[in-house]
């Protein structure tokens, strides 16, 4: 049975993390998290990311809810924000996402847009 | 939506757009009564009379990018079809509160699902708000309070991945203690 207590390892291993993520650029994955996109699916498509985030110990990724988009019919949807143009830059990380969100799983409908 | 805890993520997403600092969840399973008892009470902004008698009208909401809202509507859909009802309270400036009935045995009603992916998706992704979830049944009672794991945690955020797995986890056995063996 969980407790409390066994928080107190989660917690060492968490500071550990903090510490690294310092001074470094954060992903943030945006889940839409509307009436439409809960019914779709978004529920555990989120669960799938932080389940991931929490086995690969994967610092610098946020993930956070927004509202619905207006495209119900895609739905759920997940908006990757990726430091550097495309993500493609600073240190490898966005390799690390990509290996991550591969074909077939979470790829199913990629859409890149530049900033 | 094919569970519950669907519709009940939904309403904490209302909850959280109002601006509630703290959301409470309660769901009471009363096999006696051939009950299940649902509850999600906000302190957010509220809404006035008006308004509150009308949002279970699927063509009310607060948005203005759309003319259309189905949380409630949806969740009272439900509750109605399984023999049951479903009430709106709130107070302007005070807060929120949903409560819903539903006939534990009837064959309309939708299974309770997976109440702990609901609660751990909430925590994890509204960092501003804490968490209630109260779960009674024949085998029980409990409480989770998403304040009592951040006092525990100290400077480490509650929606670290890690802790996320740890209180779903944690919900998942209290869950199903309260059930008593079954599941609803």
């Amino acid at each position: 049975m969980k407790s409390l207590e066994d928080l107190e390892k989660i917690l060492q291993e968490a500071r550990e993390r903090l510490r690294v993520r310092e001074g470094s650029h954060d992903v943030r994955v945006v889940v839409g998290m509307g009436t439409c996109s809960i019914a779709a699916g978004a529920r555990d498509v989120t669960s799938a990311f932080l389940e991931e985030l929490a086995r690969r110990s994967l610092r610098n990724v946020t993930v956070t809810q927004t509202g619905c988009a207006g495209l119900c019919e895609c739905e759920p949807l997940v908006d990757v924000y990726l430091p550097g143009p495309l993500g493609m830059g600073e240190g490898g990380q966005s390799d690390g996402f990509f290996s991550f969100a591969r074909p077939g799983l979470c790829r199913r409908r990629l859409c890149l847009v530049g900033v | 939506m094919v569970e519950l805890s669907l519709h009940v993520l939904d309403l904490i997403e209302n909850s959280v757009e109002a601006g509630a600092k703290t959301v409470r969840v309660s769901v009471r399973e009363s096999p006696d009564e051939n009950a299940i008892h649902l509850s999600i009470e906000d302190d957010g902004k509220g809404m006035d009379p008006d308004l509150a008698a009308r949002v279970t009208d699927p063509f009310v909401t607060t948005r203005t990018t759309r003319k259309v809202g189905l949380g409630i509507p949806l969740l009272k859909q439900v509750a109605e079809a399984s023999g049951g009802e479903l009430r709106v309270s709130s107070e302007k400036g005070k807060g929120t509160t949903v409560v819903a009935r539903f006939c534990r045995d009837h064959i309309d009603r939708p299974p309770l699902g997976d109440m702990a992916a609901t609660i751990a998706v909430a925590l994890a992704t509204n960092p501003g708000s804490r968490f209630v979830y109260h779960q009674e049944g024949p085998g029980g009672a409990f409480e989770f309070d998403s304040a009592a794991v951040a006092e525990v945690l100290g400077d480490v955020p509650v929606t670290d991945p890690a802790v996320v797995q740890w209180v779903k986890q944690y919900l998942r056995e209290r869950i199903e203690q309260a059930q008593g063996g079954g599941s609803f």
